[in-house]
């Protein structure tokens, strides 16, 4: 039985794969959408939201601002950069982000900072990776 | 008093076209999932060589930096320096505005090395203990 709902908005599918391998080996379930086409994640209660940045070309501030949008403030939302310079785009712009993490993406850094986010989410000290 | 000369130092060079270490931590050493995974690299790189022929007949820099800048994370996986040397000069050369003949010899450069780069990724993945 999954734990809780995971959502990877992710162009590269061998990066979607390797995470999805990683994750649902922790029991998430795991809903991987290849571009920014965010009508289909009003459909899915997420616990948590991962994005790569490489699925958008131009507009990250305001995709980011839907995504927060439609998830509200209580999900997480982890930003997957391959620049430090749209990371400090993004905090400029004061957009409520959990978690940044830069790529090539370390999996067990990312098993971590979910297990983490999910565990302040739901006040919980026993989620483990 | 001994010298060095610095001109007859040589350089330890990476000579390793790929190493898969990384991505066997990364699959848990699951080598069936290791296997679909280089279908999903030959996959994407076979995405990119189109993309890229297609982007310099159109004379597309902006496309093909994008299309050079997606196989990236695949390419960092598997530890492959020269391919992501070659990406790298891809990418720098679609800042200048007309040397896309420059771009096709870059990519005609990096199908032979993936070739060697694919074989040497295959008999790595042979030689995973399960």
């Amino acid at each position: 039985m999954s734990k809780y709902t995971c959502v990877l908005i992710e162009e590269d599918r061998l990066v979607a794969s390797l995470v999805g391998f990683r994750l649902k080996r922790l029991h998430y379930d795991v809903h991987h959408l290849r571009n920014t086409n965010l009508k289909s994640m009003k459909n899915i209660n997420a616990d948590i939201v991962l994005i790569s940045l490489h699925s958008i070309s131009l507009n990250i501030i305001e995709v980011l601002s839907e995504i927060r949008t439609i998830i509200g403030s209580n999900t997480p939302l982890v930003v997957i950069h391959s620049s430090s310079r749209q990371r400090l785009l993004i905090e400029n712009n004061k957009i409520q982000i959990e978690g940044f993490l830069s790529s090539p993406i370390d999996l067990s850094d990312l098993e971590n900072t979910i297990a983490q986010l999910i565990g302040e989410k739901y006040n919980k000290t026993d989620i483990v990776s | 008093m001994s010298r060095i000369n610095l001109f007859t130092v040589k350089k330890e060079v990476n000579t390793k076209s790929a190493d898969i270490s990384k991505l066997v931590n990364e699959c848990l050493g699951d080598k069936e999932y290791l296997n679909e995974i280089m279908v999903l690299l030959n996959e994407n790189i076979e995405e990119f060589y189109d993309t890229t022929e297609v982007c310099i007949k159109a004379k597309d820099r902006f496309s093909i930096s994008r299309g050079a800048h997606k196989i990236k994370s695949g390419l960092e996986m598997v530890q492959a320096p020269v391919l992501l040397h070659y990406v790298d000069l891809i990418q720098k050369e679609c800042q200048h505005l007309d040397t896309y003949w420059k771009i096709q010899d870059i990519l005609i450069q990096f199908k032979s090395e993936y070739k060697l780069v694919q074989a040497s990724l295959y008999s790595q993945i042979e030689g995973v203990d399960e």
